[in-house]
This record gives C-alpha cells, structure tokens and sequence, in this order.
C-alpha cells in the first residue's frame, strides 16, 4: 500500500468513527478526539501491516495507540470507553462477524464439499472475530495501564478529563 | 429540634428512592453500570443509610439498606435502554456535586426532574444524517465504488428515519432493528440486483451499520472488565447479539433476493 492510500484509508476510517460517535450522541468535546483516535488507529495498523507485522499485531498496536492517543487528547487518565470503542470500530471484524453468522445457516442446509468449505470457513471467521476482538482488549487494557503511569495524580487528571 | 426515628427513616428512605432513580437514569440513558454504581454510591453516601447492597440488572435494579432499626428492599424497573451520554454526564455531575455539597440533598429530585426533561444533543434531522455518512464512510473505507457509497447512503437515510420514527412510538429494539434492517437491506438488495454496485458483504453491512448496537456492546465490554458487574454485563452481550442475529437476518433475506 502506498502512503497516499494509507492516508486516505485513514482518512475514511476517521470519518467513519466520528459518525458513529455522534450516533451515539457523545459529548462534543470528545467527537475531536474520537476523529483523531480513528485516524491515528488505523494509520498504525497499516504501518505496521506495511512492515511485515500480522494482522493481530499490528491491530494490538492500533488499539494500543488509539489509548495513547485519547489519553494525550484528552489529558486524563480516565479516557471515555465511547472514545476507545468507536475509534477502534473500523478494525473490529465486522465483516467476519456477519460472514461467520451467514455460514452458521450455510452448515446447517449444505452436505458434502460445500458443508466441508462452509466448517471450514466458519472456524476461520469465527478465528478472526475472537482473536481480534482479544487482541483489541490487550492493547486497550496495555494502553489503559501506560497512561496510568504518565498521569499519576488522579486528581488533576480527573480535573483535565 | 431533634428528629425522632420516623422522620430518619423516612429521610432515608426518601433519599434512597431519589439515589436509585438517579442510577436507573443513567443506565436508561445508555450509561454503563459502573457510572449508575459511582452515581447511586455518592447520593446514598449523603442518607446515612447502612449496610447498602445493589444488584444491577437489566430488566430491574434492586436494593436494600439498614436505617439503623430496620431493612428495607426496594425493587425499581429499568425502562427502554435510549442513548443520551449528555444526560449521563448532566446526572454524574450533580451527584459528584451533591457528594461534594455544592448542592442541597433537597434539589436532588427537581434535578432529576430536569435533566429528564433536557432535549436529546442531537436534531433528527442530524442523526438521519450522520447515520447516512457512517454507511458512505464505512463503504468507503471497504473500498466501496460511487455506486456502493450512493446506494448506502440512500438506504441509510430511509432506514434511521423509519427507526426515529418507531422510536417515537416506543417499539422495542429487536423488532426496531428488523423492520429498519430489512427496510435498508431490501433497498440495497433491490439496486444491487438491477446490476448497479458491488455485491459484496461489506456494501450490505454499510446499508445497515447504523443499527449494530454499539454502545450496548461498549457498555457490556465495560461491565464485562469490573468483575462486579459480569451479570448485567452478560445480559446486555446476549442482547447484543440477539440484534446481531437480527441483522444477519435481514442480511440473508436481502442476498436471497438478489440471486434471484
């Protein structure tokens, strides 16, 4: 992928974030941080995809960042969950999820080979959503820990956040 | 003039109710549990009630409390799950200012009254809006062509203005998310099969990404991490995945017409 393209996927993947944080009507003063958090979240994970990284490793150093960065944001430890989890929206496996419900029915009608590729395929999506899912957990649960170290007078934080 | 028991008891039992009513607010407002603890906590800190206990469910929150002579249980039903973080924050903070005696115990009930009554952040018109744009965008961000974007959006804008407008009319989610999902999907399904588009999972879930419950999963991922709250944490996870299961429906219904 090329940087232009990156940086375009990044750019969506924001969009995308922010939107769903005002759907979910967040206070204004964290629909700038969750804009940033999406770009930032997706603009690591492509980096390091580009440099040879998984993709589970690169997405738990997304996860990673976008805590960093909602932290530096927003100035606090105390980083709103709605921030974290709409920022982290677009790498979550929606597509794998809704695959791996579509080829529940699939093995439920099909015989022979196609029941064979539909197993097949269902313990690949299903792979997929339990492991990103995990990965996202541990870089946001690592993220969490880190910003408690930087800010570690919780009542100032509390202050700023 | 000093206060008989009676009159204790009965502040406290006034207080209690106002505190769990507060709480329940929080959790109907699409706050997690932990925000309802921290907000039942810091008001009912202020009764002198003892030996507190809370369970947190989705369907009812029940509690019970010691005025020093007797032990009371109260049993109050937690409403519609809604979305309004703003209400959220506006009930956090007048219990942290009451936690801090900034305001009266006696305004606790006027205040509740009030943030009840605040108008939502958001117009319809902006909702029906954004959710448009998060199904151009996440179309886009699959790689999704002109055509993909259009129909997304189109089908985006029909379907959450058919959701506000069943909202209004209190249905409950499960069937909220059918009816919009099958309305959406079908209106993709519908220009996909006249050959316009991608015939793809992705462009599917765009015309439907604005009813995946989002803050229901976020607050079930918060629960979920305190261990107090795996209960409730659970209920909303198995909801949340019931809607998911409806979407995957309305998904399979609109591919079913397609390859027709």
């Amino acid at each position: 992928m090329s940087l232009q393209e990156i940086l375009t996927d990044c750019l969506w993947s924001a969009l995308f974030a922010t939107s769903m944080s005002i759907l979910n009507s967040t206070p204004y003063r964290y629909i700038f941080a969750t804009f940033v958090c999406g770009f930032t979240g997706v603009l690591v994970r492509d980096l390091f995809r580009g440099w040879g990284f998984s993709v589970n490793w690169s997405t738990l150093f997304a996860a990673f960042m976008i805590v960093m960065a909602a932290g530096l944001i927003i100035r606090s430890r105390y980083v709103p969950p709605i921030v974290l989890i709409c920022s982290v929206l677009p790498q979550w496996a929606s597509v794998s999820m809704f695959k791996f419900l579509n080829d529940l029915r699939l093995v439920s009608i099909s015989g022979g080979d196609e029941l064979r590729n539909s197993t097949i395929d269902m313990s690949a999506n299903l792979a997929i959503v339990i492991l990103i899912s995990i990965v996202i957990a541990i870089g946001f649960f690592t993220g969490l820990k880190v910003l408690k170290l930087i800010f570690r007078d919780p009542e100032l934080s509390r202050q700023n956040g | 003039m000093p206060i008989n028991i009676s009159e204790k008891a009965s502040a406290i039992n006034s207080t209690a109710e106002s505190a769990l009513r507060a709480a329940i607010m929080v959790i109907e407002k699409g706050g997690s549990t932990e925000y309802a603890d921290n907000v039942f906590r810091r008001i009912i800190s202020k009764s002198g009630a003892k030996d507190v206990a809370v369970m947190w469910r989705l369907d009812n929150v029940i509690m019970s409390y010691s005025d020093g002579e007797n032990t009371s249980t109260l049993v109050k039903p937690v409403k519609g799950i809604g979305t309004d973080l703003t209400a959220v924050s506006e009930i956090i903070e007048l219990s942290e200012d009451i936690f801090e005696g900034k305001k009266e115990l006696s305004s606790l009930n006027n205040e509740i009254e009030r943030i009840s009554r605040l108008k939502p952040l958001h117009s319809s018109l902006t909702l029906i809006i954004t959710a448009a744009f998060a199904a151009a965008f996440y179309s886009k961000f699959h790689d999704g062509s002109i055509a993909d974007v259009s129909m997304v959006f189109l089908s985006a804008v029909i379907g959450q203005t058919l959701r506000i407008k069943l909202k209004r009319k209190e249905m409950n989610d499960g069937m909220i998310t059918l009816i919009c999902g099958l309305l959406s999907a079908g209106i993709t399904s519908i220009v996909l099969h006249l050959g316009y588009g991608k015939v793809d999972m992705p462009t599917m879930i765009g015309s439907l990404i604005y009813l995946v419950p989002g803050l229901l999963m976020i607050n079930a991922f918060v629960d979920m991490t305190r261990q107090k709250f795996i209960f409730i944490g659970t209920q909303r996870i198995v909801n949340a995945l019931f809607l998911f299961m409806i979407l995957a429906l309305d998904i399979l219904v609109a591919y079913t017409f397609i390859k027709l």
